[in-house]
């Protein structure tokens, strides 16, 4: 269902929800989507440590250099956190190099609806894509996708649709001979 | 050091002029000029599209379209900031404080006007210096050896995270992780299996660009659905119908501060030039050093004064030059999508630094043609067709964003025939998604992706060459020596940056917010 405009300024997250009970304690979702993070990246440099243990040392060299100072970085970030919590500090939120999701004046509500909405949408595309094939997936992602949620009408969402059958079969079919993987539901049908 | 460059410039004269490069051109400036007029968030990742085509396309081609798009982005980024007080990217914030006033004083043309007209020169200022630093460059590269080389890499994967200022332990540790996913598959000297966690898909490494396209297109796309909020159709059509007039004497407006002009693009050239520095530093330099030495500036700038679009505008587009010049000539990108360009680049057979002013000059040359050719172009289109643009640029995300998916998944294909890389894809989107989220810049991880290669290669060969000694070789202790100084003058300059930016937005916007209802000055930075 599109989601309606009108709600980008009312903000429904009130004081019984489960994460503004939380927050006094300072836990955010922000804070857990982070740690989940920094434990991700530094697993995965434990990891790294672990499995080059057996490789020549010239093989060896550069992951353990990489895993070990990727490991103390994780120690000072971590302490920096801490260090900034203690001392009541806000966190940096100026880089020059990326942007953050540009969601002023958008609740939190309509963030989280509009994120899985394109996500799942995009999920379900790159399954169609395994079941049933490019040829299908592609086109019917992109006229129902317009249809619904790009206020398009139902022939131009067609033709669209339409256009990329002609471009994966014109260009990728025809020119650069590509070829496609078997769809799952021809190979469980034959 | 002139020897070879004008053959070399012949060919990649020849080859610009070709139907098919040309059309190629013509593309990307009609694809950047759109996207630019997009507000916020319009950085659409053409280039991570056609890296899916990399092994099929021409060079000559790709190259027309990916650097034609590039160099005029940044020539319609100020119609949304001019016409409605919404910057098309972070590199416009501050054309929005004097463009957006003279807008509503009915002269939108004319600001528009002067806005092109000073992109069109400060990028032709770019194009300029990137050709003489060439032979300069060639020089230099000719004294560096495998050592000088490595560190080349290092600096172009911890420099950039160490300017990530606010974020610098963050920065160098996106790098560190991009270092690490680089190292999977086999080891380069028995070609064992290295970190494949036991799967046999990870033979061969993780391939580059299912890894890009989740990091950065898909969160991107994202942004944009997220972040859509419906603009005023009525306040729109308001300013379109005043933008026909003033053109003549906005182009006389930019001529008249020829000096004005010169001083912006210098500045946006040397902070393309120092990696990791970024756009909106150069817009935001610009725009103080013109309020600060500008007769009568601190009076006027924030009220509608023309030169305050003028600088930030011929900053914009003379730092496209600059990001290019280390990316293009010594393999460290300064920037993410520098070192997406440069992922592109290695995927055509084309390796950054000393083939491309080597025996791939001619390619270089043709990007620098192509920079002077799409300005002129870009700044040409966009003076007669802003109304144009405009509409298309403030088309609905969720008509584009199904498009681009849908285009990025068969480019995934395309690219490594293998539907497991889908897999791959998700999984980076997941990453890159939570990265934006945290405030994690993702630049260094891309770039240390696309730098490990190199920096194993040239590590190794050092230590069997020099051994331990590699690192007391003067040349390398003089980079290593200017690295440490450019990176703290960079640190510098973004403090400085900041502290003004804050300020200058302090004072003006609280004036202009009272003034213009409707005015949104965000703080966000640009992915350039």
């Amino acid at each position: 269902m599109p989601i309606d405009p009108g709600e980008a300024n009312r903000d429904r997250s009130h004081g019984r929800s489960f994460w503004n009970r939380l927050s006094p304690m300072g836990i955010t979702p922000d804070l857990v989507l982070e740690s989940i993070l920094v434990s991700l990246v530094a697993g995965y440099f434990f990891y790294l440590l672990l499995a080059v243990k057996h490789l020549r040392p010239e093989a060896a060299r550069l992951p353990r250099m990489t895993a070990i100072g990727g490991l103390l970085l994780v120690v000072a970030f971590i302490a920096q956190k801490i260090w900034r919590a203690m001392h009541g500090k806000p966190n940096a939120t100026r880089q020059i190099l990326d942007t953050g999701f540009d969601e002023e004046g958008l609740s939190n509500r309509l963030i989280v609806g509009r994120t899985l909405r394109l996500s799942l949408w995009f999920g379900g595309m790159l399954a169609a894509i395994w079941l049933v094939g490019y040829h299908v997936a592609i086109p019917l992602f992109v006229f129902f996708y317009l249809l619904v949620f790009g206020n398009t009408k139902w022939w131009l969402a067609a033709t669209a649709g339409a256009g990329f059958f002609l471009l994966i079969y014109g260009l990728f079919d025809l020119v650069l001979r590509t070829i496609w993987p078997q769809p799952a539901l021809l190979r469980w049908l034959s | 050091m002139f020897e070879g460059m004008f053959s070399a410039a012949l060919i990649a004269a020849q080859q610009l002029f070709s139907p098919l490069v040309f059309l190629s051109l013509l593309a990307g400036i009609a694809m950047g000029l759109v996207v630019g007029a997009m507000p916020i968030g319009g950085n659409l990742p053409l280039v991570v599209v056609l890296m899916g085509f990399a092994f099929v396309l021409d060079p000559y081609i790709a190259m027309a379209m990916v650097v034609g798009k590039m160099a005029v982005n940044g020539t319609t980024d100020p119609i949304p900031a001019i016409l409605l007080g919404i910057p098309g990217s972070a590199s416009c914030q501050a054309t929005v404080l004097d463009g957006y006033p003279l807008a509503r004083q009915g002269l939108a043309g004319r600001a528009l006007a002067a806005a092109y007209m000073s992109s069109l020169i400060g990028g032709l200022f770019g194009v300029i210096a990137f050709l003489a630093v060439i032979p300069f460059a060639r020089i230099l590269l000719q004294q560096f050896g495998s050592a000088e080389f490595f560190l080349l890499g290092l600096i172009g994967i911890s420099m950039v995270g160490i300017v990530s200022s606010g974020a610098l332990i963050k920065g160098l540790l996106a790098g560190a992780f991009g270092l690490g996913i680089a190292l999977i598959g086999t080891d380069p000297v028995l070609g064992l299996p290295r970190a494949t966690f036991g799967s046999e898909f990870l033979y061969d490494g993780i391939s580059l660009i299912p890894m890009i396209i989740g990091l950065f297109a898909v969160p991107e796309m994202l942004n944009l659905v997220v972040s859509d909020s419906p603009v005023a159709k009525e306040r729109l059509d308001l300013m379109l119908g005043k933008v026909h007039s003033g053109r003549r004497a906005g182009i006389m407006d930019a001529l008249n501060h020829k000096w004005l002009i010169t001083r912006a693009s210098f500045i946006g050239l040397f902070v393309g030039i120092l990696p990791g520095v970024g756009g909106s530093a150069a817009h935001w330099l610009a725009y103080a050093q013109a309020r600060e030495t500008e007769k009568g500036a601190r009076q006027t700038f924030g009220k509608g004064d023309m030169r305050g679009v003028i600088a930030p505008e011929a900053a914009n587009n003379s730092i496209d030059a600059g990001v290019l010049i280390p990316t293009l000539c010594f393999g460290i990108p300064g920037s993410g999508s520098m070192a997406v360009l440069m992922a592109f680049l290695i995927l055509m057979g084309f390796v950054p630094g000393q083939s491309m002013l080597g025996e791939h000059l001619p390619l270089t040359l043709f990007v620098v043609f192509v920079l002077a050719l799409s300005n002129i172009i870009g700044a040409t289109v966009a003076l007669f067709f802003t109304p144009v643009l405009a509409r298309i640029g403030l088309m609905n995300p969720n008509v584009l964003a199904p498009l681009i998916l849908a285009l990025l998944s068969v480019s995934v294909y395309q690219a490594t025939s293998s539907l497991l890389n889908l897999w791959v894809v998700v999984g980076f989107s997941v990453l890159g998604t939570v990265m934006k989220r945290c405030g994690w810049p993702r630049p260094p991880l891309v770039i240390a992706l696309v730098l490990a290669e190199s920096v194993e290669k040239y590590f190794s060969i050092s230590l069997n060459a020099y051994g331990v000694g590699m690192f007391a070789r003067p040349q390398f202790l003089l980079m290593l020596g200017l690295t440490v100084a450019a990176a703290f003058y960079m640190l510098n300059v973004q403090r400085k940056t900041r502290r003004m930016s804050a300020r200058e937005l302090e004072e003006i916007t609280e004036a202009m917010t009272q003034a213009t209802p409707g005015l949104r000055v965000t703080t966000g930075t640009a992915l350039k």
